[in-house]
């Protein structure tokens, strides 16, 4: 530790490439530790629960034909139809799906026209919450006494719902399982009451902040289009899938708009996610090559340019070691230095990214675990240079320049 | 003066092969990744209608009556009725009205199956206000609009897969059940931003097909998932004539103004239609009514993400890491000229030789620099189409522009960053560096 006032003085002497190097550990890890930062926050929602039996699902969306009055009757037939199937487990028509990226937002007041919660409708039958697979934990489950067949835009009638965890808690911050029996009004201003609560289940939108805010009621929409969940028995989904296009397509005008499995939805959901993550991973790996190399070469051309005073050094009695250790210590004054003020800046990065683009703020862990891991790409990098430096034979003091 | 100190340059390079080759790397490092993602970001954010994007607006009236406090937001559609009763003004050059349907279509003269397609519907006015290139035919006119006619217009893609690519004016495509004559074929189009639909399609390509709106609402084609459908309040009836009658507001209304008089006086015109509505009972929210022009369009709609926008910094940040560590390898090449500079001073040259000499060399280092990274941003964005393939691949290619400022931006960087450098080079004493000779 005796090297490190005249370590700070050559520096301080050198100025211009201990700064430069200063500054670039600087801006790479306020980077470095933003981008991390923002690749977890993406993957923690790509990491989300959607709510559904992920794996055995998928859903079709599909055409009713006929005259609006009996469409219901074709919705029947449909169902009946796709629940004999053999592999199939359980169907449901809903209004819209998951992560689709379409779907009904609506209001969820505590009174009649005042703007308290947004949220996405979701129409389906009393089988809901069996075919997602969703957690009912408050409350009771939809009965067939519940349910309504209506053409279209089934919002505008009283009925007992189904609300997600998160709408209870909004609703009833205090206790949330006394949202149970309350009273709602959605978009249209009817009393809506709420029968039961499930733990989750997302709505159609991923980024948008009311994804967990859901309203489920027990409608039947039987309008010309409609969607169909299907959730195969365990295993059965590609299969199942197979058999109920197959069933779909006996009718005749049948068009099939959409057939997907809950993993591809969710999967397309989150491309731009993963787009971005890919892209923040390389800016990464760049900053860390380039850093690390600029580490290397920075301490090689002091190490030449020393040659002589190290030279004279061994002379006087320095052992390899003290030589190699003079250099590390080097990289880590100037290491550290920079990480400091790249702690800072990384602060007022974060702050600026939380303001404009909504980011979390970067937590503590990262910052520290980010400066650890600098600083040892800062003492690998020095560790080869130190090395060569070590060697150099005390002899070259004694020959002129 | 100049060649001399190119010629002095290579030299240089030369005799400092692999310091002379990192500076180049990382230059080109930094330069390929900011082109890379600014490429994106620059064509995302480009003009979609550059002769006449002040002068195209988008139509939004907010009839709700919902007794809410909507704010400043309102909504890029319009009920069918208010459409209806503000396109026969005569104030603007052109209306264009947008929807769109889905269906399922095919060559009737082919044995293939039918293919699920996108079809904007819209009037004849699109194809006069967009300026959109033929290949064949032309639109339809307004007759066709007014007698609700099934005529059909395909896009390029859509003409190679139903006709193979020949000239089908004239023929029929069966549309669901029925046949829709082919009137025109466009040629290779592509608005980018596609600004005129909804925003989740604004990278995108254009619908397979376009028909007249009369004739999607003459034939009750209903709107599915590819419009926004705002229904804040509930209709009676479920037929397709209740629908058109209801205070759904499903669509879109673009028109052209020739002025800014045009412009007050259209404005001045929807209000007074709106006042009337609202002496009946409509409009009962409010008053608001905005004419939006197709650059506030895309800021309000916030077509540019903030990804990528947020890459463009990250990357910029990426291209000053690389130049600092650039500036510290210039200090290193710089310092081993001492010599030379010291020997050149003493012979006569000044201090401004000193720097015009070195300017010159990293200026032809920042060149090189350039053109490697110009490289490395095609690989780049090959990468980046790569990794944004649900976006139009358009949006990653350089045009003539972004390949110049390329250049240009590593030059003139290197010479910034090297100005310290310089500065201290030409600092050098002859006599200092004399003395040991």
């Amino acid at each position: 530790m005796k090297d490190l006032a005249p370590i700070i003085k050559t520096l301080l002497k050198a100025k211009a490439s201990p700064f430069l190097l200063i500054l670039q550990i600087a801006i790479t890890f306020m980077v470095m530790v933003n981008a991390v930062n923002m690749l977890s926050e993406r993957s923690k929602n790509m990491a989300r629960p959607i709510g559904v039996d992920e794996t055995n699902s998928f859903y079709i969306q599909t055409n009713l034909q006929g005259e609006s009055n009996a469409l219901g009757a074709r919705l029947d037939e449909d169902l009946v139809r796709l629940r004999a199937l053999p592999s199939v487990q359980g169907v449901t028509p809903m209004s819209a799906i998951p992560l689709e990226a379409w779907g009904r937002a609506t209001l969820i007041n505590k009174e009649p026209a005042k703007v308290f919660e947004y949220g996405a409708y979701f129409a389906v039958d009393e089988s809901v919450v069996e075919v997602l697979g969703l957690n009912l934990i408050a409350g009771e489950n939809l009965s067939v006494e519940d349910v309504y067949t209506l053409p279209m835009d089934g919002i505008d009638l009283s009925t007992n719902i189904l609300i997600t965890k998160a709408v209870a808690q909004s609703l009833s911050p205090d206790d949330w399982q006394q949202a149970v029996g309350m009273t709602v009004y959605l978009s249209n201003d009817k009393p809506q009451q709420v029968k039961g609560v499930v733990e989750t289940m997302q709505g159609p939108w991923p980024l948008w902040y009311g994804v967990e805010f859901n309203v489920i009621s027990p409608l039947r929409e039987a309008y010309n289009e409609v969607r169909y969940f299907v959730r195969a028995k365990p295993g059965l989904r590609d299969e199942a899938m197979e058999q109920v296009l197959e069933a779909l397509l006996k009718t005749p005008g049948r068009m099939i708009e959409k057939a997907k499995t809950i993993e591809t939805l969710k999967f397309e959901a989150y491309q731009s996610d993963r787009a971005t993550s890919k892209l923040l991973i390389g800016v990464c790996l760049g900053l860390l090559i380039v850093t690390g190399l600029g580490i290397y070469g920075q301490a090689r051309f002091s190490v030449n340019r020393r040659k002589r005073q190290i030279g004279t050094r061994r002379a006087l009695g320095a052992s390899k070691g003290q030589v190699m250790r003079f250099f590390m210590l080097e990289n880590a004054v100037v290491s550290l230095t920079g990480l400091v003020i790249g702690f800072i800046a990384a602060l007022s990065l974060s702050e600026q990214f939380s303001q404009h683009f909504g980011l979390t703020p970067v937590p503590l862990p990262y910052l520290l675990s980010g400066m650890a891991a600098l600083f040892v790409l800062g003492q690998l990098s020095v560790s080869y240079p130190a090395l060569q430096a070590s060697r150099v034979e005390p002899a070259i003091a004694t020959r002129s320049a | 003066m100049f060649s001399y100190y190119v010629k002095l340059a290579l030299i240089s390079f030369k005799r400092t092969p692999l310091l002379s080759f990192l500076m180049v790397l990382l230059i080109a490092m930094g330069i390929g990744a900011t082109m890379t993602t600014f490429t994106v970001s620059y064509m995302m954010s480009q003009d979609p209608l550059p002769s006449k994007s002040d002068r195209v607006f988008s139509v939004q009236m907010d009839s709700r009556g919902d007794g809410y406090d909507w704010g400043e937001s309102s909504l890029a559609e319009i009920t069918y009725m208010d459409m209806q009763n503000v396109i026969n003004s005569g104030i603007p050059k052109h209306h264009v009205v947008i929807s769109a349907v889905s269906t399922m279509l095919k060559n009737p003269q082919q044995q293939t199956q039918a293919i699920k397609s996108k079809v904007r519907t819209t009037n004849a006015d699109f194809f006069t206000m967009f300026e959109t290139p033929f290949l064949f035919g032309s639109g339809w006119d307004e007759q066709a609009d007014k007698q609700a006619q099934q005529v059909i217009v395909l896009t390029k893609k859509s003409n190679n897969r139903f006709f193979n690519g020949e000239n089908s004016v004239g023929r029929f495509l069966q549309f669901g059940d029925v046949l829709y004559q082919v009137v025109g074929v466009l040629d290779d189009w592509q608005l980018m931003p596609k600004f005129y639909g909804v925003k989740t399609e604004a990278f995108s390509e254009p619908h397979d097909v376009f028909i007249p709106f009369n004739t999607q609402v003459k034939n009750e084609l209903m709107v599915g998932n590819l419009v926004n459908n705002t229904c804040w309040k509930s209709y009676e009836g479920d037929d397709f004539a209740a629908f058109l009658a209801s205070e759904c507001m499903w669509v879109v209304l673009w028109v052209e103004l020739d002025n800014d008089a045009a412009r007050e006086q259209y404005q001045a015109y929807i209000d007074r239609y709106a006042q009337q509505q609202r002496d009946h009972g409509r409009f009962a929210n409010r008053i608001y009514n905005r004419l939006v022009d197709v650059k506030q369009y895309l800021v309000d709609e916030e077509i540019v993400s903030d990804d990528s926008k947020m890459a463009v910094w990250l990357s910029v940040l990426f291209l000053i890491v690389c130049l600092l560590n650039c500036m510290g390898l210039m200090m290193a090449k710089f310092h081993g000229k001492a010599g030379e500079v010291g020997l050149r001073r003493a012979v006569g040259a000044s201090k401004q030789h000193i720097v015009a000499q070195f300017s010159v060399e990293l200026a032809v280092i920042g060149f090189i620099g350039g053109l490697v990274g110009l490289i490395l941003a095609q690989f780049g964005l090959a990468i980046a189409e790569n990794l944004y393939n649900y976006l139009h691949a358009s949006l990653m290619q350089m045009n003539l522009i972004l390949v110049l400022s390329t250049l240009l931006l590593a030059v003139l960087v290197s010479c910034t960053f090297g100005l310290l450098p310089i500065f201290k080079a030409s600092l050098t004493q002859p006599s200092s560096q004399l003395k040991s000779l």
